[in-house]
This record gives structure tokens, sequence and C-alpha cells, in this order.
């Protein structure tokens, strides 16, 4: 499609999303590279060097935590984990939010009416705490952790993707196909899905550093990642306990966590004035 | 004695990123004191962004260019806190499309009088007797209930009055009309006309009417001048253009007029073609691929608008009078 | 538009009482009990508690009771707090949690819309950029890193504030925590706020009132100011939301004696009454919040208030 050209064109005139897509990139290199070059193991037990400051010199590059494990490796194995249950949460987020809208939209009328009806009412309540509950209840698995963070961030790809079929199906030629008798599941294949494309590709990138996000924050609370896995979440929250006699533990998941959210959000901000899509 | 409103050479310019678009090209017009005068168009043509622009309404990407003066006072680049003490009270503007033309969220009786307060006039009872006495000239039934109804509220008729009596509160010497009667019924029209009309020879108003149907102007327009992308390419008094125009787009919208035109003339007469974007780049007459009357000449050397004792023109090759 | 609010007003009960009802079986649905410890009580002091609480009946008499008591306003004793009940614990901390947030709410509108509306009366200017990339930073920086770092670099370097501590509500001790938890917020305002007066700056209403000859102050706080603030009005829900949930993390990193600490405290010791407190204070908020934001719709938008 010659829009694509033009989006392609306007994104790389966005010298920020440029810039923060390659941060992504390098980042994401990073962390899957970094660990395997590195002659330190992420759960190898360095009694001693426990704590100890980063420096050029010494064998562990950034330093190592309270029982010695290497930071480096354990910050980059982390930004693989959080990068990972960024990527599924949202994959699992998409595919419930997308199914559910785009059958409201296509089916319009009372079904669409009830459907959107739920997720007004699902998206008053107080999701955020329920989750915290139900993670803390029903022990920290991360199958549970996938699950309660996709319940929480379908609603709003589900409402996106409504809006969005409901707004196709409504063309003349969708209109006149349906009328001609295609099968629904036809229309939405050739027409739906194509035209959903650009909205979703976008919202999924900026749903990526707010799954990420919450998803840290749980692990902060305990509830998430559990050990010897990490995320950033669990490593900035190890950070501050200690982070008046070692603040590079905090430091160097810390900023990680927050360059690599920043530069998702202003990728994923470039991408949509790229593609043009309106904000949700 | 300055005239109401003396503009030359006046050219705006669209800038966004690194394209720019032309939307009025030196522009040079004048209207006096009491003066009623027409600028017809096709929309885009320039004609609303040429008094925008020259009011320092017209978006921030607008570049200006010339010389805008009101009663010899110069008002382009001039500081906002003159713009703002012209504007509303010796200048006002009467948009088209009532629509979203009033803020949803204050009554109509705020908005009429915050006209005369911003311009430091009279208190606020006497404010609002002048707005509801006003609202009463151009025709708004039970002035004093809409007063204090919102604007979704009115009719599109009622808000476009709401709009007429807006411009009209602050006494302005100049008013610029932008279609104003085309959301009126008929009787409302010749009501607000007539209203006019008597305030032209009452307090010396000066008019400008922007449209894009030379019917609508051809009985109140003392003069008209006919606008094609962004240039005049004719003025003339309102009886000899409609009689005897001499650019073949202004005897082409001439033609266009519902009162000359028969079922087979009406088909006949639908210009071919369509107006140049603003972006193009135009060598000749911008008119040239529609006309009729077209030279090689035409499209390689523009017509400079000429004046003489009937007005001006810009075409190489005009009817004869 | 009463009508309206009423009927959001009723439906705001069976929410409630769906909450309740929902959190109530949870726990119960969870494997532990709140006297199942590390170390195992002698089976007959275990009975007793058992006993003395309530919790050797059937679950659905325990549920009827719960909300028989809830009706009368009493949300129980606390399981693992013992000789407090959760009124009690939550007046204690309540306070706290609410001068936080409140305050990190109050900052975050009473700057964020300012600079909102200054960047977009200087798009694509200076101001205009700083402001965003101030808005993409608060968004996409979680609270939980923030205040560590802005303890390391005003607390442990500068040693300008207490990097945590409470001492009676010092006003230093809340510094820090405040700041953490207005940004996100903050930046979010901002942007909505920058966006929506883009739009509305483009209206022909307010061309008309630029016509008038309204001087810019009065145009923006007169004319464009009310309808730019609907998009933050709808925002205002989730951003109490993020707030709440924010003061959780934060409070226990700046070590202060809110109830946050209870919602994830309580779940973990299966204190059912007390996080069932929590819980429903947090939906009263967040719903209440609800409802004042049907009503600042209506005095946003007039057209609103027949609809």
């Amino acid at each position: 499609m010659e829009s694509y050209s033009a989006a392609w064109r306007r994104f790389r005139e966005n010298r920020a999303a440029v810039l923060a897509c390659l941060i992504v990139a390098a980042v994401v290199l990073l962390a899957l590279v970094g660990p395997l070059v590195n002659p330190n193991h992420g759960d190898a037990l360095d009694w001693q060097a426990v704590a100890v400051a980063p420096t050029r010199l010494h064998a562990h590059w950034f330093g190592t935590d309270r029982l010695g494990r290497d930071l480096f490796v354990r910050t980059l194995e982390g930004t693989q984990v959080s990068l990972l249950v960024g990527l599924i949460a949202t994959l699992m987020s998409l595919v419930f939010g997308i199914s559910y809208g785009a059958v409201a939209g296509f089916a319009g009328g009372r079904t669409d009416n009830v459907m959107m009806r739920i997720i007004e009412i699902v998206s008053g309540l107080p999701l955020v705490f329920f989750v915290i509950v139900v993670g803390v209840l029903f022990g920290r698995g991360p199958v549970l952790l996938f699950v309660s963070i996709g319940a929480v961030s379908w609603l709003t790809t589900a409402r996106i993707v409504r809006g969005q079929t409901l707004s196709i199906v409504r063309q003349p030629y969708i209109e006149a196909a349906i009328a001609a008798g295609a099968p629904p599941s036809r229309i939405i294949y050739r027409h739906v899905i194509p035209n959903l494309l650009g909205p979703v590709v976008v919202y999924a990138t900026l749903s990526i550093p707010q799954i990420m996000l919450f998803e840290s924050f749980l692990s902060f609370l305990g509830l998430g990642i559990q050990e010897p896995n990490a995320s950033l979440g669990t490593l900035v929250s190890q950070g501050v306990g200690d982070m008046e006699a070692a603040s590079w533990i905090l430091l160097v998941p810390g900023s990680l966590l927050a360059l690599l959210l920043v530069a998702l959000n202003i990728f994923g901000d470039g991408l949509r004035d790229a593609l043009d899509v309106k904000e949700a | 004695m300055h005239p109401a409103l003396r503009i030359d050479n006046f050219s705006v310019r669209f800038e966004r990123g690194d394209s720019s678009t032309m939307a009025v090209r030196e522009v040079s017009l004048q209207v006096e004191a009491g003066e009623c005068v027409a600028l017809v168009g096709e929309s885009g043509s320039g004609k609303t962004q040429l008094f925008m622009a020259a009011f320092g309404l017209a978006s921030s990407q607008a570049r200006v260019e010339g010389s805008v003066r009101y009663f010899g006072e110069e008002l382009l680049h001039a500081p906002q806190a003159v713009l703002n003490r012209v504007r509303g009270a010796g200048i006002a503007m009467v948009f088209q499309d009532p629509m979203n033309a009033l803020t949803p969220h204050l009554s109509i009786g705020a908005q009429l009088i915050e006209v005369l307060a911003v311009h430091g006039g009279a208190p606020r009872e006497a404010a609002r007797s002048a707005a509801l006495a006003m609202l009463e000239r151009v025709g708004v039934d039970e002035p004093a209930r809409r007063m204090r109804q919102y604007p979704h509220e009115l009719s599109g008729g009622q808000r476009q009055r709401v709009l007429i009596a807006m411009g009209l509160l602050g006494a302005p010497k100049l008013l610029v009309a932008d279609e104003p009667t085309t959301a009126l019924d008929v009787h409302v029209q010749a009501q607000v006309l007539e209203l006019l009309q008597r305030l032209r020879q009452e307090t010396k108003l000066a008019l400008i009417f922007i449209s894009h149907d030379l019917a609508v102007v051809a009985g109140v327009a003392d003069r008209i001048m006919v606008m094609y992308a962004g240039r005049i390419v004719e003025s003339a008094a309102s009886g000899a253009l409609l009689r005897s125009p001499r650019h073949p787009y202004s005897a082409a919208l001439i033609r266009c007029m519902p009162s000359m035109r028969s079922p087979v003339a009406a088909r006949m007469a639908t210009l071919p073609g369509y107006p140049p974007r603003a972006g193009d780049l135009i060598a000749g007459c911008a008119f040239a691929p529609r006309c009729p009357k077209a030279q090689a000449r035409c499209v390689s050397e523009r017509p400079p608008l000429i004046a003489d004792a009937r007005g001006s023109i810009a075409c190489h090759f005009p009817e004869a009078p | 538009m009463l009508r309206y609010f009423l009927s959001r007003l009723a439906a705001a009960i069976p929410t409630l009482f769906l909450i309740v009802t929902a959190t109530f079986f949870l726990m119960r649905a969870a494997p532990g009990g709140p006297f199942d410890q590390d170390q195992a009580l002698p089976p007959e002091i275990y009975a007793n508690l058992q006993r003395a609480y309530g919790l050797d009946r059937p679950v659905w008499q325990q549920y009827g009771r719960y909300l028989n008591n809830l009706l009368h306003g009493d949300f129980g004793p606390s399981f693992r707090y013992k000789d407090f009940t959760v009124t009690e614990l939550i007046a204690q901390g309540f306070p706290v949690t609410l001068e936080l947030g409140v305050i990190a709410m109050l900052l975050a509108l009473c700057i964020g819309i300012p600079l909102g509306v200054f960047a977009a009366l200087n798009h694509n200017g200076g101001l205009d950029h700083l402001t965003m990339v101030l808005a993409v930073s608060g968004i996409a920086v979680p609270s939980f890193v923030l205040l560590p770092f802005l303890g390391l670099v005003f607390g442990v370097h500068l040693h300008w504030l207490p990097v945590a501590g409470w001492e009676d509500g010092a006003a230093r001790y809340l510094v820090l925590p405040v700041i953490a938890l207005s940004l996100p917020p903050l930046a979010y305002i901002a942007r909505l706020t920058r966006g929506s007066m883009l739009e509305v700056l483009a209206m022909d209403y307010i061309r008309t009132a630029r016509a008038k000859g309204v001087p810019l102050r009065q145009l923006i706080m007169r004319h464009a100011l009310k309808p730019a603030l609907i998009p933050v009005a709808s925002f205002l829900v989730p951003a109490v939301a993020a707030v709440m949930t924010g003061s959780l993390v934060v409070e226990s990193i700046a070590g202060l004696p809110g109830i946050g600490r209870y919602l994830v405290q309580g779940a973990l010791n299966r204190d059912y009454t007390l996080v069932l407190g929590m819980v429903i204070l947090y939906s009263t908020l967040l719903i209440g919040m609800g409802l004042a934001v049907d009503l600042l719709y209506a005095w946003l938008d007039p057209r609103l208030r027949t609809a």
C-alpha cells in the first residue's frame, strides 16, 4: 500500500523516534548477546566480590549485588525477562482484545451494546487491586502473571478494535459485500483485519512499555518474577534496599528500565504519528 | 480622509514543513467609509483567507506580506494589543458556518456582552440592554430567553443572527461578512440586509461581502471584485460588471447565476475543470486551463491587473465593454 | 442530567456489592488461612481462634454475617493485627495515604494543566518540545524507580531531604514521595491538555472570540480552557487509580505509615477482613471519583446537561 511508504517516510523524518528505535534495538541486542560474551554467569555467586562497585578493571563490569552475582549479566538477563513478559502479555491482550472487539464491531446492534456494556463495567472495577490480591493469594507463577496482566490490558485493545471495525463495516463497499452474501469470515479476513493493522501495531507498540511497567511494578511488590529469575522490576526492588550503601545495585537496572521504557514510548508515539492513528 | 480599508500588495503564504502554499497573491484593494463591496470567487480562491490573514486571524503557519491599513493605521505585523483594540470595535467579522462559531459553554448573552466588555465600554446593565436590542434588530425572536440559552439550544439560522448581532454590537466602522445570509431564510435575509443598508447610511459603515455566489451580492454591493486562485482578476461597479464582464471568468460566473439560467443554458454554462491548487506554480494566467479563449500567451505570461476608468482587469484578451 | 447522575449513583451500589462478593470468595478460595503460620499452632488453639473469628462456619454463613456487619458499618476485626478492627487500622493509616495522594493529584493538575496550555500556545517551540520530553519521561518512568533515584540525589548525595521516614508528617518527608507519585499523572495531564488545547484553538469559536478583540489571556481562560479540559476530566479516574497503586510502592520505599502496605501484607497473611476493607475503600474512592467526573462533564459542557 502506498500509505505505508508515506508512513515510513514520515517515521524516518522523526529524529527522536528513529533514535528511540535504535536505542530499543541496541538494548534488545545487548540483552540477547551481552550475557553470552561476558564470562560471568547470572546466578553464579562470587563470594570474593560481594557488593563491589563497578570499575573498568574489575571482572564485574557493573559491579555485583549482595550475593556477589554479576550485575551486568543479571541486569541483561532481567531485561530479557522483562521484554519477554512484555511481548507475551501484549500478545495475549491483543489476541483477546482483537477477537472481542472485532466480534462486537462486526455483530453490531444488541450484541455490540451488551459487549460494550461489559467492557464499561469491567473497566470501572479496580482491576489492579484485584490483580495484586489474586497474585498474592494464588502463588506467583508466570502463567498467572500473564493472565492477570492480559486481563487488565485487553480492554483498551478491544475498544479500539471495535471502533475501527465499526467504521470499516459501515463503508459502502463492505455493506455491498455483506448484502451480496459474502461470508463474514471472508469479510473479516479480507477487509477488516488488514485495515486494523495500523492502529493495532501502534497500540501494541505502546502497550509493551505499559505492560513492562506493570510487570515491573508487580515484581517490585514481590508478586511477579520469582528468584532465582529476575525481571528489571525485581532488580530495582532489590536495589532499593541497598541503595544507600551500594547505589549501583539500584542505578544499573533502574536506569536501563527507565531508558527502555522511555525509548519504547517515543518509538510508539513516532509510529502513531507516522501511521496517523488517532489516540485512543 | 483615509479609506476605511486599504490593502496593498498583500500576499499570504502557508508553510507546513518544507512545503509552502500561496493562498493570496499580491492583492490590492480599497474600501471607502459607507461603501459596500463584494468579493466573489469559488471556494478555495483565497477570499476568506485574505481577510483572516489581513486582520491577524489566520493560523500561525500563515506568512503575510504587504500592507493592510484601517483608516490609515497599519495592521499588518501590528502588536496584538492594537489588533485586539481594532477587532470587534472598529472592524467586525461575521463568519459563515454558525455550527461551531459560538463558544459552546458560554451563554449567548455572555458572548454578546463580552464584545462591549473587552472594549471597555458600557456598564453591565447597559451592555445587557444593548445586546438585547441588537438581537431584536437582527430578527431573533424571544431575545430575552435567547440571552440565557447556550448555542446548542438555538437553530442554525438563530445562531447566524446572533453572530451578526455580535458583529454589529461593537458599532464597527467596517464589517466583513463571509457568506452571512446563506443560513437564513429569505425573509430574515431581507431584514438583515435592510439593517445593514441603514447602518451604512446612518453610521457610514463600510461593508465587505464575501460570497461564492454573484446572485447574493448583485443587489447590495456598489462594487464587485472577482477573485481567482488568490488574485483579483476583475473589479468594477456592480451594474457594469454584471452587464458586461470583461474577464472570461467573471462572464462564466454570471452565466452560472440562477436568475440567468434556463435549464439548457445552465448545462452549457457549467464551468469545466477545476481551479488550480494553492500550491501549484503558475507561470501564466491561472484561469487559462479552463478559459475558452485561452491562447499560448495566456499560459506563458501572466496578465497584469490594469486599472482604468471602469475598474481593473487582468486579462490578455478581455471582452470589450 | 440529574436522572443520568442518579442512575449512575444507583448503579454504583450493585457494582460495589459485586466487588465485595468477588473479593470475599476469592480470598476464601485461596489456599491457607489467617492462622496458618510458619510454625503450626497447637490444634486446640487453632480451633479456638477459628471459632472466635467465625471461620468454623460454612462459607456462605460467614458471607452473610460479613455483609450484615458491613451494612451496619462494621468492617470486622483484623485477623492478623490482633486487638485492632479494620476500621481502626484504616483510620490510622488513611490520613497519611490521603494526604500523599491528594497533594500528588493537586500538584499533577496545577502544574500539568498550565504546562499543557503553555506548550500548546508555544506549538513547535522550545517549551513545547521540552514539555513533550518531560511528558514522555514522566509517563514512562515508574514511580518506584523515580523515588529511589530522587532519594539518591537529594538524600544520599546532597543531603537536602530525607530519603525515608515520617516523623509525624513533617513536610520534608513528603516532598520526594509526592514528586515521585505526581510525576506520571502530571506528565499525562500535560500531554492531554496540550493535545486538546491545540484542537480547541483551531475551533471556529476561538476565531470568533479573537475577531471580537478578546485578549489572549481571556481567550484561553474563558473560551478555550473548559472544552480543553474534557479529556483531562476523563483521565481523572485512571489518574486516581494510578496514584493509589503508586502509593502502594511509594509508601513502602519512603517508609510512610499509610495504608498501602495493608493490601499486599493483608493478602499475604490471609487477613480476610483487612483486604476486603481495603478493596472496598479503594473501590468506593474510584466509583466516587467517577461520579464526580460525571458532574464535572456537565460543568464543562452545557450540551451534556440536557443529555
